[in-house]
């Protein structure tokens, strides 16, 4: 169990992304756990292979060609004539549904909440705790910016931890807990369960 | 153009060739195209692994591109806003088609390989083999993890880039390349090695 995070560590460490104190720290783990030192070599062996996958590679001639072909394309388009739908009034429905769907996960929650087997099971839920930050954010962007930035600072203070977080965005990010590190998950943990006897 | 212009577009910053490609200017961009053609086409590889439809799919993102390259805003580089289009591109592609389901398919032959090497256990077609089913792996390998994968390791790029790209955290890159190995590494142990 402990070793899971030094896995995750020597995968940083082989796309040079892992800070020098944890760098210090995975070395001397390496040093005494045989596991992850296999288990680093296998990495090491698959990176390796992994640079040597098939790359296309082509003549001068292909490139030439394949400029004529897009040349010949763009002679038809102007720029601006998009046909890409990144505009306001087209989000505008993305938004619409998105409300709607969490008014529907809202009510179904509170339905859900009322039944008496909820009160038995009430123990402590880190996605309950979350469903009520995602009902004040609803779909308001400017309030999940907030929390994010609240949330990420708050991470940092606590966790100690001095990696750059660069601006993980909360609520569009599906992998967002899971991209936490296990100081950050803890101390989350114990926030909110501080919060809870509170 | 004569020879003498062209010398011209390749010395052009890349924040000139998009300000005039915004102008409509197509000079512009076809040296924006040239630049990055081949980083984007083997991006897209990676993806299908068939030529004909990487071939449609970078000439698509670069038509794409320059269609709404007046809303380019800057806030990233060129770079990362057409390696965006590319990778998004080539996302919609693999689910239009399908291939998805066929590697859930997939998966399970996977699976049973791990327990069986095809063939002789000699180094060299060990490794030749190794690649082979290295290639079929990560081509099975969920959509996210495949992206951060794909970005990272075979195309150099840095946690942050890739995150820019997909846009995502570089937490999130991280721990999706840490999962992609971890599935990568069990899938092909026969051929790692203890």
């Amino acid at each position: 169990m402990g070793c899971k995070k030094y896995e995750k560590w020597i995968s940083d460490s082989l796309d040079e992304e892992l800070n020098a104190r944890r760098s210090r720290k995975l070395a001397s783990h390496l040093a005494q756990c045989a596991a992850c030192r296999s288990y680093q070599e296998r990495l090491r062996l698959l990176q390796q292979e992994a640079l040597r996958l098939e790359s296309p590679d082509f003549p001068p001639r292909y490139w030439e060609e394949f400029s004529r072909n897009l040349a010949r394309r763009l002679q038809a388009v102007q720029p601006g004539a998009s046909d890409l739908r990144l505009g306001w009034r087209s989000r505008g429905w993305a938004w619409a549904g998105a409300a709607v769907l969490i008014a529907v996960a809202l009510s179904l929650v509170l339905i859900l909440r009322k039944g008496p087997e909820a009160e038995e099971n009430d123990v402590f839920s880190f996605e309950k705790c979350l469903d009520r930050v995602y009902g004040e954010i609803g779909d308001d962007p400017q309030l999940a910016d907030l929390f994010n930035v609240a949330l990420v600072r708050s991470l940092r203070e606590g966790s100690g931890a001095d990696d750059p977080v660069t601006r993980p965005l909360f609520v569009e990010d599906p992998f967002f807990l899971e991209g936490l590190s296990e100081e950050e998950m803890e101390f989350l943990n114990r926030e909110i369960e501080k919060e809870i006897k509170s | 153009m004569s020879n003498r212009m062209k010398i011209l577009m390749t010395d052009v910053k890349e924040e000139v060739l998009v300000e005039k490609a915004q102008d409509g200017d197509l000079e512009a961009y076809a040296e924006l195209v040239k630049r990055y053609r081949e980083r984007i086409y083997r991006t897209i590889y990676r993806y299908t692994r068939n030529h004909s439809d990487t071939d449609d799919l970078a000439q698509e993102t670069f038509l794409q591109a320059f269609r709404a390259i007046k809303r380019f805003r800057k806030k990233s580089g060129f770079y990362t806003w057409i390696f965006r289009i590319a990778v998004n591109r080539s996302l919609n592609f693999l689910k239009k088609s399908g291939r998805e389901k066929e590697k859930a398919g997939y998966e399970e032959k996977m699976g049973n390989i791990a327990v069986t090497p095809l063939h002789s256990p000699e180094p060299v077609s060990m490794a030749k083999e190794l690649g082979e089913r290295l290639k079929e792996a990560v081509d099975s390998l969920p959509l996210a993890y495949k992206s951060s994968f794909i970005l990272v390791v075979l195309q150099g790029m840095t946690h942050g880039q890739a995150a820019r790209v997909l846009r995502c955290s570089e937490n999130t890159v991280s721990w999706r390349l840490y999962k992609a190995r971890k599935i990568l590494q069990s899938k092909l142990s026969p051929y790692l090695g203890r």
